[in-house]
């Protein structure tokens, strides 16, 4: 479909993540080590694009300085074979910025989604993985949102399905340290070592086996697993904290962005008891900026009224 | 690889209920081919094994076998230095499959453990061997970590994982990936009695295949949570009986973890506890199976004295056979024989 010059104003609402269940260095199906990640949407946290489609060849970005949204734009168009596709995309989110809750694949993808949409097309989570690490460097797998998988976040491709979506938990979220949040990619990847990728056969065989069963709690240790490598890479203020929950039996585990301020602890979907038991201690020990959430199948794109 | 397939097959053990349902045996068809991969691989892979040179170990057991194994498919050469302590028929496997192999004897007032690392500095100096190192490699403790992630995917959790030390190689590889899920996971390291491993005094050992005369630097003592010693004819007896209750045709190593773990699963109903078997039955039927052998060495235990139960040890030092057990708590090797002085302070007949 073309795009004419009275086309509609489109939207679209695209969810991100707190932080991920797993992330660390994992082996590919030939035996390359690869990044990988299983990132925990959040249904809480999203980004809205609002696309006005023109004929001028030229987008624009709103607010401006959006780059890595707008060269995906420009990706789209180029694939599309269409010089002339242009238009207007504004972006509004609702993410702490920084935190690593993925405002930034948040806004590519919309912008990649949303421009799909206005020319007619329905495009593969694959395909939108693909531009979204060619638009900026490390992307995170929200795009696959019926599914969870080990996502290579700066291959962009899949490095093992795991069978399922996650299973359903509450999720006790917060922003560790508001406001000093962490530059993606001026942050050095981490660099792990041997023992700590051999550990992620471990780890990425549990979850495996977490969401085939539909095992929060074998989840949750997981998580918490993750968790405690990266502390050595970017520490985590609330982890310490986080930690002697699980250790008390309050929660089933922890998680936190790896590249970011945000962390959250993880229990059963109907354990509210526990979760309030957890969100005093952490609000006595000084945190605050909760957001609680179930996780579930959502349908994690949501139309707007135009 | 051309023979990628082949130890596809045989790299990774078989996991499954032994008897009770909270016991599991990790079979392994040979324990050590994990690490004999890796080894060799590695060290043709960053160069420093070229054309000309010959691979070199020391062993008497699975680790010869493995290499020879490995490097007979990779074509490439291998010299394994020995004793004279070992079996001439398992010397023909090793012979069969192309290694060279090196029989030392000790000179006066030199054990044969000793004798074998003289022979093997002696031909290392000569530049054209490629020391493998099974006792210090880091990587061969590194390359059981998909063990750990079978027993991750298959079954999920163990409260309890039991593994003869011999290198540490095993028990390390396996719990330091396990523990990235599981922290709490217990680490039973069993051992025999003349081991020096975990603080005993060194002296001569029948049980082979488990326990060291010196010190490995592959052990990380801090990973064990207990140590049980169990000496050679209840290692034995153990063995025998495994196989005429399970038809589990195993090595003495199997033998003694899987009465260590047996107990554990016992006394703890509600845990799951998985055991290490490292080799298969064949290579014993000269003397673990035969009983003529076992009375003349005195190494036969009648069945219907094999103590079900260890003594607890308050300190190393009180470990005393047939089956003693100390809770190492995963502290150093130094900390538990100089710190813990005062065995006083220590309560005794601590439950695992």
């Amino acid at each position: 479909m073309k795009i004419t010059r009275n086309a509609r104003a489109i939207s679209l609402r695209r969810f991100t993540h707190l932080g991920e269940l797993l992330q660390l260095a994992f082996y590919d199906g030939v035996g390359e080590v690869r990044r990988g990640l299983l990132t925990l949407p959040c249904p809480l946290f999203y980004v809205e694009v609002t696309y006005c489609p023109d004929r001028t060849g030229c987008f624009h970005i709103l607010p401006e300085g959006k780059k890595k949204a707008l060269q995906a734009a420009y990706i789209v168009r180029q694939m599309c074979n269409d010089r002339c596709l242009g238009g207007v995309l504004t972006l509004r989110s609702n993410i702490p910025p920084a935190a690593g809750g993925g405002e930034s694949t948040g806004d590519v993808l919309a912008v990649v989604e949303v421009i799909a949409k206005a020319i007619g097309d329905k495009i593969s989570p694959e395909l939108a993985a693909h531009i979204c690490v060619c638009a900026e460097a490390a992307s995170d797998s929200i795009m696959f949102s019926d599914e969870a998988v080990l996502f290579a976040q700066r291959d962009g491709i899949i490095l093992e399905r795991f069978g399922g979506p996650l299973p359903r938990m509450l999720v006790l979220g917060l922003n560790a340290s508001p406001g000093k949040g962490v530059d993606t990619l001026a942050f050095p990847p981490a660099i792990y070592s041997p023992s700590e990728i051999e550990a992620g056969r471990v780890l990425r065989a549990a979850a495996r086996r977490a969401v085939q069963r539909q095992d929060v709690e074998l989840l949750a240790r997981v998580a918490t697993g993750s968790a405690k490598i990266n502390q050595r890479f970017l520490p985590n203020p609330a982890f310490d904290c986080l930690n002697a929950l699980e250790r008390r039996g309050v929660t089933l585990g922890s998680v936190v962005a790896h590249s970011g301020t945000l962390a959250g602890a993880l229990f059963k979907p109907d354990d509210h008891k526990s979760l309030a038991e957890a969100r005093r201690v952490l609000a006595d020990a000084g945190f605050g900026d909760f957001h609680i959430f179930t996780t579930a199948n959502h349908e994690f794109e949501e139309e707007l009224a135009a | 690889m051309k023979y990628q397939d082949v130890f596809e097959m045989h790299r990774l053990p078989t996991i499954y209920p032994i008897g009770l349902p909270n016991l599991f045996i990790l079979e392994f068809f040979l324990l050590k081919l994990l690490p004999a991969l890796a080894a060799v691989t590695e060290k043709i892979c960053n160069g420093e094994f070229e054309l000309g040179k010959t691979f070199l170990d020391t062993s008497s057991g699975t680790w010869a076998w493995c290499l020879a194994w490995v490097c007979r498919l990779l074509n490439v050469p291998l010299r394994i230095v020995t004793d004279p302590a070992v079996d001439s028929r398992f010397l023909r496997v090793l012979e069969e499959l192309g290694a060279i192999v090196d029989i030392v004897l000790p000179q006066l007032g030199e054990g044969p453990q000793t004798a074998r690392m003289r022979r093997m500095h002696e031909l290392d100096a000569d530049g054209r061997h490629v020391l493998l190192n099974q006792y210090s490699n880091p990587l061969v403790a590194l390359s059981y970590s998909p063990v750990a992630e079978l027993m991750a995917e298959k079954v999920g959790e163990f409260q309890f994982v039991v593994g003869a030390v011999g290198s540490g190689a095993s028990t390390a590889g396996v719990i330091r990936p396990y523990r990235s899920v599981f922290p709490e996971t217990r680490l039973i390291g069993v051992d025999t009695f003349g081991s020096v491993i975990f603080g005993l005094p060194e002296n001569k050992r029948i049980l082979r295949g488990l326990g060291n005369s010196l010190m490995p630097g592959n052990v990380d003592h801090s990973l064990y949570d207990a140590v049980d010693w169990v000496d050679a004819p209840l290692a034995f007896a153990a063995t025998r009986r495994l196989h005429q209750e399970t038809g589990i045709f195993r090595g003495p190593t199997t033998g003694a973890a899987w009465w260590v773990a047996r107990q554990i699963a016992l006394e703890n109903p509600n845990s799951r506890v998985v055991f290490l078997s490292a080799d298969s039955g064949w290579r014993y039927l000269d003397d673990v199976y035969n009983l003529d052998w076992l009375h003349e060495h005195g190494a036969y235990m009648d069945p219907e004295i094999m103590p079900t139960a260890p003594v607890i040890a308050n300190h190393p030092n009180q470990a005393v056979p047939p089956w003693a057990r100390y809770q190492w708590d995963r502290r150093t090797l130094h900390d538990t024989m100089v710190t813990r002085t005062d065995i006083d302070s220590i309560p005794a007949g601590v439950a695992l």
